[in-house]
């Protein structure tokens, strides 16, 4: 049997038109060459965090920025200021890390968090952009789905309020996260408790 | 780097998990107040006999709070306390969730049961307060 070279089919037009099309649109449109998280992860693009919860299982997931990026992307802010900020700027007897870790303890653990305490939606709410909330740290991301929060900033209360941050946070989030190549809907638009996420039993 | 452990030392773990439960607790109970019969700082305030600004201070948790202040906050708002103090068992971590998965159920209600906060004799138990204002 005489085998065509492909190359040859198509000029010769013995390809179908639609099969073309399919061949174009796999590397053309978004639906088809975006990538699920775990890619993402494989890929260095946005890297797990594990929250230790001493033998408690986790519920909900987190991911952040990696390391090496800005000062205050989420795990560069962990690893080097927040260690740093020995008390509480605002007058709270806890530390800032003891009271970043209670707060992702409890997200991990899937246990409740009070909605605009603990962890509420930035204006505009259409954004889809988030922050978790402690005393003294603001964290900055999105929810690619429930109960998945992917982290991108992270910075001190007092600084934002100062410096009036949120906005210029909230784009930044936005324009990273128009970035990046993660499947679509690559975020949740909502205001409730329900919207992001769910309570272990 | 495809993961990042966060994992204080375990004195830090155990003040931050105890610290951000009891403000939690403290505020839910507020805002249940205020959802089910109109609470309001002030009128917690009057109760307790402080100015305003202490409680809102106080529910913020950028103000201290002692044991004392605790205990009132749960007879201003009709609560009760119940604390605990389970012996540690040395689990090891868990990471149960894989990468891409999410959880699928979701329980009728959402609010555990004050039984849950009792010591139980599950695996997962610490060597740390559970605190939970009760109604």
């Amino acid at each position: 049997m005489h085998v065509v070279p492909k190359q040859r089919m198509i000029a010769k037009g013995r390809v179908s038109a639609t099969r073309q099309l399919l061949t174009q649109n796999a590397t053309r449109s978004p639906l088809t060459y975006m990538a699920t998280l775990t890619k993402l992860v494989a890929a260095g693009v946005v890297v797990r965090i594990n929250v230790e919860l001493d033998g408690k299982l986790t519920w909900r997931e987190l991911y952040a920025y990696p390391a090496g990026g800005q000062p205050h992307y989420a795990i560069d802010w962990i690893t080097k200021t927040l260690p740093k900020l020995a008390s509480s700027a605002i007058g709270a007897e806890d530390t800032p890390e003891e009271q970043l870790y209670g707060l992702l303890a409890l997200y991990a653990t899937g246990e409740r968090l009070n909605l605009g305490e603990m962890y509420k939606p930035l204006q505009p709410h259409a954004a889809g952009v988030w922050e978790l909330r402690t005393v003294d740290v603001r964290i900055f991301g999105w929810f690619h789905r429930r109960d998945c929060f992917i982290a991108v900033f992270a910075d001190e209360t007092e600084r934002c309020h100062k410096h009036r941050l949120h906005a210029g946070y909230r784009r930044e989030v936005v324009r990273l996260r128009d970035a990046i190549d993660l499947d679509i809907p690559k975020f949740i638009v909502g205001v409730h408790e329900d919207d992001v996420l769910s309570i272990r039993a | 780097m495809t993961s990042f452990q966060f994992a204080p030392d375990r004195r830090t773990r155990i003040a931050g998990r105890f610290f951000a439960r009891v403000r939690r607790e403290l505020q839910k109970a507020f805002l249940e107040g205020k959802a089910d019969h109109g609470l309001t700082q002030a009128k917690l305030a009057r109760k307790l006999g402080v100015d305003r600004a202490v409680v809102c201070r106080q529910l913020a948790g950028t103000a201290n709070i002692t044991l004392r202040t605790l205990a009132d906050y749960a007879w201003a708002m009709d609560r009760d306390l119940v604390l605990s103090m389970p012996k540690h068992d040395g689990g090891a971590n868990n990471y149960a969730a894989p990468e891409d998965s999410v959880p699928t159920t979701v329980p009728a209600d959402p609010i555990p049961a004050l039984d849950s906060q009792q010591p139980d004799n599950s695996p997962s138990c610490e060597d740390e307060f559970v605190m939970a204002v009760a109604a």
